[in-house]
């Protein structure tokens, strides 16, 4: 394996100026998502504008040590049609992103319920509406940050509910409701900027 | 340089170890190799399994006379997408990640 050492040379595509040589050098460098910095690794500097633009294979044991400690893995078991609502909503959204949407989707939910930008007091009805009633056989699986499970908590709390489960569940309802009954979605201008944005 | 031939070199930098990671001021989440969310083994599996239909080319963006090169296999239903270019003798990935952003059995 090549391995570099500080001071070394490379030459890469840099975004800002093109093919430029890098040197490399220790630097503390953010997560894109923004949910953590991964501190003092080997990075490959622009040596035009001084911006990291490469990051050698031998930091990514560093990289995982920070990743995995940033995310948690949560797991839902939902009904198998609340699989396809996320899928088809995602498409409804944008037919081109299939279901590349569906998660961006259920934290775009989380978010603004948290906030109170809307309502949490829907969830509880939908969850015993008949669209709900289906045993939970498929599994969700939802990488998600700290900072978005401190979100799904206060839901919890503001919905009455009892479980982030239940949450989950709701927002899927609420989705269904907001995004694939109505002939033009809620929120469509806003999903579609974060479509475009993830594609 | 072709298909067949592409294939190979991305390989046999896996194998060696001789490749890195774009970065843009940050650690991008989707390349999942750079995050260590996939291995070299089951990246290079992922490209073994790529048929030329399954591959594109592009020009690069910040510099048009190199090629990016696009592998989508797929897998279980789902699409990988693994980009990357070369800057000789190495590779530079750009994104490793699959289509869909949860999975669910």
């Amino acid at each position: 394996m090549n391995i570099v050492k500080e001071g070394d040379k490379g030459q890469v595509v840099c975004e800002d100026c093109g093919l430029v040589t890098i040197t490399y050098r220790l630097r503390d460098v953010p997560f894109s998502d923004k949910s953590g910095v991964v501190k003092n690794i080997i990075a490959g500097v622009c040596d035009k504008c001084g911006e990291v633009a490469n990051i050698p294979r031998q930091s990514t044991p560093k990289i995982r040590a920070k990743f995995v400690e940033t995310r948690k893995s949560a797991e839902f078991r939902v009904p198998a049609h609340f699989i396809d609502i996320l899928s088809l909503a995602s498409s409804k959204i944008d037919e081109n992103i299939g279901d590349e949407l569906s998660k961006a989707l259920v934290l775009y939910y989380v978010h603004n319920l948290e906030t109170g930008r809307f309502a949490s007091s829907n969830l509880k009805g939908l969850l015993s509406s008949a669209m709900a009633d289906a045993p939970s056989t498929k599994r969700l699986s939802l990488k998600i940050t700290g900072k978005t499970e401190n979100e799904l908590i206060s839901v919890v709390k503001k919905s009455g509910l009892s479980s982030n489960a239940d949450v989950i569940k709701g927002i899927i309802l609420e989705i269904y409701e907001d995004i694939l009954k109505p002939k033009r979605p809620k929120h469509l201008a806003e999903l579609r900027s974060i479509a475009a944005a993830l594609g | 340089m072709g298909f067949k031939d592409v294939k190979a070199k991305v390989v046999k930098c896996l194998e060696c170890g001789n490749f890195s990671h774009e970065a843009r001021k940050n650690i991008d989440v989707k390349n999942l190799l750079m995050v260590g969310e996939i291995t070299e083994d089951e990246t290079i599996r992922l490209i073994h399994k790529t048929n030329g239909t399954q591959y594109e080319t592009s020009p690069l963006h910040g510099d048009t006379s190199i090629m990016v090169h696009v592998f989508k296999p797929m897998e279980n239903g789902r699409t990988w997408y693994i980009k990357f270019y070369f800057i000789n003798p190495n590779t530079v990935f750009i994104s490793v990640h699959q289509g869909g952003m949860y999975e669910h059995r």
